[in-house]
């Protein structure tokens, strides 16, 4: 057997060089290279034995894993003296190598013994006490459903479901497989228990009622209990209808609860909307979009509504584009439809322009860009026009915060240097052209870091 | 056999020598031939006398299964006889030819031309040439004669085209013999000191996807240990060859058809002679009736060490019916029967379930005595035991009447499950105990439960919030009065005092806890009386211990292991209990004695876990060769080593639980392949597979009517399974019986899933409620679990 077969298939063993140094330090010096070998071989052979063995203590604990302990046993039934006192830390030997000179640089292993400080040790935090084997109950299922608890893991996979919200066919027809006919039982739609039903009113009542402290808690009941399933449907049908309703009656308040509401059944980890974006966009878009949103639109602050709206927006389209195909896209040109009727007034554009905008980096550049020149006229349309509202003109003077809070840190990730003016006014057009300009410029001059787009904070919505 | 010289071994050369090959070739198994010339297949005259006998005999034998006498062929006595007669034609064919066999044929032609060749360059002075052509000849030679492994190679590859040639209907028949030849050539080659050539062999054919998907799928776990058998010396020294090779042939069923055209293939043709030799040492074939089994059946039965089970080993009787005549059983049956019928009566609700249970309680009463004095004109069941087959105690009569009791109360509560009335399940989860806790066993009214730690500690929690009883010290026992009715509960402490103050602790459901100590090794295996009073509990320190759960301490230790315990049960009605270990044996012993009763060998493979039949008769055993073994407690006729009454093989991995069912009819098992198999105890055959889970199946029960089957998985999942209608099915023949397969769909009622724990027990109490246990499982290690192999 020469060295070059052995390369071609080599079985597995042990380095050669640690068995002779085994050897060697049991007075073995003068072993040939064939013995230590044959030693490799049986001496991997015998430990593999006792991973044989070991092997079946981790399947009598039924454990799908081995620990250190199955070896000490596999070790014991072969009556050799167990190994005490090494453990495995993090998955790697607790050896460290070294080479000693006066070995004639033979690799030495020690074990990794690292000093401690003595104040160090003492100044530490104590640790966690070790806790005993304690016993905890609960309802695993109930007459053959698993209830919604905490205890619970999630009874419908994320798979499952996305499966089940894309195709809802496919998942009948299986489940038709799977039941007999006649085992097809009568369907019950969704019949809530009395405690739920309570939980909904409760929950319902203290998002839109007057209590801030109540809200708060109610807002945080939904976006962290796992048990919504069942009134999810419902829950989402207060939302859209709540919209509706109050669209009409420029109830800002209510409509700014309803989105908190959105909100937190998004953060709800447990909680799959993918069903409900039927229900949820259009209200979503409704207080992006709507032409009055309150009773005094010149006063009130309906402008945070359509930025928290639209930052719910974009957060949906990020999470749920994946499953659904053509989300992004559809509610892109909604906007863009909006944006480019011009019979619309300016606060539906401004709407529309903040849901754009708030898309991310790729729409601004893509779709925002194109846009800004033809906004620019518009609004140097409008403000020639003598009959300027009031109304009109905190729009502008919003549109024009969104355009430089927005357009300059992308147009800066996007285009390098040098800028030019005259290529700004030919994209931007003669309104915002040179605003841009000189907003670009500054930026660049600042670090990056502190230039990058701000969300919505939340805060100004609360 | 030895294997030293291959190419001795095929003197019979069918180019060299057409008129043998043709004539004397068709010598085995067909009698139709009696009359044809019947030398063997020895090409060398000398030895003609030799191989008229052998073959004679061999016609002999052969001619049995034709005249219809006996349906197997016993293809042992073929096999030794033609091993017999094949090498003594060896040895003498090599002593006689010896001189012509040196530079025979293969070797000899080419050298012969080669000299000639050679001689004639040499004559035309053409030294160049000369020289490449030697070297030419070098490398050829070389390469022929020095790899060793090449005749396993074509020999392996030749059967296995030769499987591939076959028609769909019957290649699987074909293809059973493959892993067996494989291993047993790559055995070969390792012995012979050939381990690089032998590695080799070995990637060779295990990297085939192709036979790792058809071929090695069921033997995984042995493929893994043949690779670690590098040299010489690890294979004399394995467990599992000594068991794969020494403790009986390779037993392969196969149809008459199938069977015929193999001894075509490997006696007449003799294309392949290592291929004979090996399946004549080493295997054993045997004929099944009718037409070729179906693949997928075929499939489902492989998996055992030893290939499949020999069909005469399942031939005895075995009475798994129940002892009736056993106060228990009766209490037990009756109350089963009662409370179906009352579920039939109680369909409107729970709200009637009230009035109708006292009534019935009095009937009752009034039935189960009356069917005792009635007893004689009880149905005999004949598949049912003599009640002193194994003699078993009595019930106490204070213990009757408590079970009748209790029963009465439990069982006229219990629920009947239905695809409609699926059950409740409550779940105890253990917490900071992983890998920690090693086994937990329940009692059998759901009160107690034990658990046994790695750290050799037992300890037992109460589950109701009823205070674990302890038994009064002796000097307080001795004043008690003995006429007393209630003698029994004044035997106990009952600390009242201690009551109140812990009742004020609601949440605490785990009202008391008790600590065994006592063993010297991670424990096992714990089992419960029925009556609470014991629990036994096995251990990795080669003894198994008995403790009262009265007055908590250990009674006895029973030694006679030689190796860590692995499982301890107590016999259905007490009294008996079984053990097993990896001392590779199982033993019987009675509370009674410190001494062993029987001990169950097992030749080569460690027993793991083990399982009483309800009748008390029987233990089922499973053991690391994936074969389940049911044993006779009945003692065997003097002398005679005790043989298992029936053996199944079937399983892929190791088997972690077996059950039987409540009519003990049925034996089921489950374990690492994921695998529910469910057998029939009256044949040993394979009823159906149940397939779901998608993890090792680590625990099972039955509900208390015996007609769900409950399973709990390391996948986080618990299925409930319709086992009532599966033998229903069965009974009235509509089980799909070629396809064995049950997909999880027809038979699995509802899978509850569990967060990060596997399920290591389940259990049903006597309402039928589920309970289960298991411990949970910090999610860092998750990762790990994923990329376990």
């Amino acid at each position: 057997m020469t060295t070059t077969e052995q390369a071609k298939a080599p079985i597995l063993h042990f380095p050669y060089q640690s068995i002779q140094f085994i050897a060697d330090s049991n007075q073995c010096q003068h072993l040939t290279d064939d013995s230590i070998k044959y030693l490799t071989l049986e001496v991997t052979g015998i430990v593999r034995f006792l991973l044989q063995d070991a092997l079946k203590f981790t399947r009598k604990c039924r454990r799908t894993k081995m620990i250190t302990d199955d070896f000490e046993s596999a070790m014991k039934m072969r009556y050799l003296e167990p190994i005490v006192g090494f453990r495995l830390s993090n998955g790697n030997l607790p050896f460290k190598t070294t080479t000693a000179a006066g070995l004639g640089h033979r690799e030495v292993q020690c074990i990794d013994d690292h000093e401690l400080q003595l104040d160090q040790v003492i100044t530490a935090p104590m640790p966690k006490i070790p806790l005993d084997v304690s016993i905890r109950t609960h309802w695993l299922a109930i007459e053959g459903k698993q209830p919604t608890i905490n205890e619970n893991p999630e009874i419908i996979s994320k798979a499952d479901l996305t499966t089940d919200s894309l195709d809802p066919m496919k998942s009948l027809t299986k489940k038709r497989y799977n039941l007999d006919a006649s085992k097809i039982k009568t369907s019950n739609p969704h019949e809530l228990s009395l405690e739920q039903q309570i939980y909904y009113k409760e929950i319902t009542e203290a998002c839109v009622g007057s209590e801030e402290q109540k809200r708060q808690e109610a807002i945080g009941s939904l976006s962290t209990e796992t048990g919504l399933h069942q009134i999810l449907p419902r829950i989402v049908l207060f939302i859209s209808e709540g919209v509706k309703v109050n669209l009409m009656q420029y109830n800002l308040a209510i409509l700014i609860y309803l989105m908190r509401m959105t909100s937190a059944l998004l953060e709800n980890k447990s909680l799959y909307c993918e069903k409900y974006l039927h229900q949820l966009f259009p209200a979503i878009m409704s207080c992006i979009l709507a032409k009055q949103l309150c009773v005094r639109p010149d006063a009130d602050n309906h402008w945070a509504l359509r930025d928290y709206a639209s930052s719910r927006c974009a957060q949906m389209v990020k999470m749920f584009s994946a499953s659904i195909h053509g989300l992004r896209n559809r509610i892109v040109r909604i906007f863009l439809r909006t944006f480019h009727s011009e019979r619309l007034p300016l606060v539906t554009h401004y709407g529309a322009l903040v849901g754009l905008c708030e898309m991310g980096q790729e729409t601004i550049e893509e779709l925002v860009f194109p846009i800004i020149r033809t906004l620019g006229d518009r609004i140097v349309k409008s403000v020639e026009n003598p009959s300027l509202s009031q109304m009109d003109k905190t729009t502008i003077d919003r549109i024009n915060g969104v355009i430089s809070k927005y357009i300059p840190p992308a147009y800066r990730t996007s285009r390098s240097t040098p800028d030019d003016i005259e290529h700004f006014k030919q994209e931007f057009g003669n309104f915002y052209g040179p605003r841009l300009y000189t907003q670009v410029t500054q930026q660049r001059q600042q670090p990056r870091s502190t230039t990058q787009p701000t969300q919505v904070s939340e805060s100004t919505i609360y | 056999m030895h294997f030293s010289s291959p190419t001795s071994s095929s003197p019979q050369n069918p180019i060299s020598n057409p008129t043998n090959s043709l004539s004397t070739n068709n010598v085995l198994l067909l009698p139709s031939n009696t009359t044809s010339k019947m030398s063997f297949i020895i090409p060398n005259n000398n030895t003609n006398n030799n191989n008229n006998n052998s073959s004679q005999q061999q016609q002999q034998i052969i001619s049995t299964p034709t005249s219809g006498l006996t349906t197997s062929i016993n293809s042992n006595g073929i096999n030794s006889i033609s091993n017999v007669s094949l090498s003594s034609g060896q040895t003498t064919q090599q002593r006689l030819s010896f001189p012509q066999r040196t530079t025979s044929q293969s070797q000899q032609i080419p050298q012969e031309e080669f000299a000639k060749i050679l001689r004639v360059l040499q004559e035309n002075n053409m030294t160049e040439s000369v020289e490449i052509f030697k070297k030419e000849y070098q490398s050829l030679f070389n390469k022929t004669t020095s790899s060793f492994s090449e005749p396993y190679f074509t020999a392996l590859d030749g059967y296995i085209s030769y499987v591939q040639e076959q028609p769909d209907t019957s290649r699987h028949e074909f293809s059973q013999l493959i892993y067996p030849l494989f291993v047993h050539m790559y055995l070969d080659l390792v012995e012979k000191d050939h381990a690089q050539e032998a590695q080799d062999f070995f990637k060779n054919y295990v990297q085939n996807t192709n036979l790792q998907a058809t071929v090695f799928a069921a033997h995984k776990d042995d493929l893994f240990r043949i690779k670690s058998l590098v040299t010489k010396e690890l294979i004399a020294q394995s467990e599992y060859v000594k068991s794969f090779r020494h403790n009986g042939r390779y037993w392969i069923k196969l149809c008459n058809a199938s069977l015929e055209l193999l001894d075509q293939f490997l006696i007449k043709q003799q294309k392949y002679p290592l291929l004979t030799k090996i399946v004549q040492a080493y295997f054993q074939l045997e004929i099944n009736d009718g037409s070729a089994r179906n693949a997928e059946t075929q499939r489902l039965l492989s998996g055992g060490r030893l290939g499949e089970i020999k069909t005469e080993d399942n031939t005895n009787r075995m009475y798994y019916g129940l002892l009736r005549d056993h106060d228990l059983t009766r209490i037990l049956q009756h109350k089963a029967i009662l409370s179906s019928s009352t579920g039939a009566d109680n369909e409107d609700g729970v709200g009637d379930d009230q009035p109708s249970t006292s009534k019935n309680r009095k009937k009752l009463k009034k039935d189960f005595f009356n069917q005792r004095q009635s007893k004689a004109s009880l149905k005999v069941d004949p598949n049912a035991p003599q009640l002193t087959r194994i003699p078993i105690p009595e019930l106490r009569e204070h213990e009757r009447m408590d079970l009748i009791n209790t029963f009465q109360e439990d069982y006229s509560r219990m629920l009947k499950i239905t695809p409609d009335n699926l059950p409740s399940c409550c779940y105890y989860t253990l917490l900071n105990g992983y890998l920690e806790i090693n086994c937990l066993e329940v009692s059998e009214d759901s009160t107690l439960l034990a658990v046994g730690c790695k750290n050799s500690s037992i300890y037992v929690y109460s589950l109701n919030r009823r205070k674990l009883i302890t038994m009064k010290l002796p000097s307080e026992l001795e004043r008690l009065d003995k006429s007393n009715e209630h003698i029994y509960e004044q035997m106990m402490t009952n600390d009242d005092s201690k009551d109140n103050t812990n009742q004020n602790n609601d949440s605490d459901i785990l009202y008391n806890q008790r600590l065994l100590c006592g063993h010297t090794g991670p424990i096992y295996g714990l089992s419960m009386s029925r009556e609470k009073w014991f629990l036994l509990s096995c251990s990795e320190d080669y003894t198994i211990r008995l403790w009262s759960l009265l007055t908590w301490s250990c009674l006895i230790t029973f030694r006679g292991h030689t190796q860590p315990v692995f499982d301890v049960q107590f016999g259905p009605f007490g009294h008996y209990f079984a053990s097993c270990s990896l001392d590779k044996t199982a033993r019987l012993w009675c509370i009674e004695h410190a001494q062993t009763l029987r001990i169950y060998t097992d030749g080569c493979n460690d027993i793991e876990t083990l399982c009483f039949h309800p009748n008390s008769n029987y233990i089922a055993t499973s053991s690391s060769d994936r074969i389940l073994k049911i044993w006779d407690l009945l003692e065997s006729k003097e002398g005679q080593q005790m043989k298992p009454i029936r053996q199944m093989s079937g399983h892929k991995l190791n088997v972690c639980i077996l059950k039987f069912s409540k009519d003990g009819r049925y034996l089921i098992s489950a374990g690492y392949d994921r695998q529910i198999m469910i057998w029939d105890c009256s044949n040993g055959s394979l009823v159906t597979c149940l397939l779901g889970h998608s993890d090792a199946i680590f625990s099972m029960d039955l509900s208390r009517d015996g007609s769900i089957l409950c399973t709990g998985s390391a996948d986080f999942s618990i299925r409930i399974w319709n086992f009532g209608q599966l033998i229903k099915d069965k009974d009235d023949g509509k089980l799909d019986t070629l396809q064995r397969v049950t997909p999880s769909a027809k038979y699995e009622l509802v899978t509850y899933r569990t967060k990060r724990t596997s399920t290591t027990l389940i259990h049903f109490t006597r309402r039928n409620l589920l309970l289960g246990f298991g411990v949970f499982i910090p999610p860092n290690d998750s990762t790990t679990k994923a990329t376990k192999t």
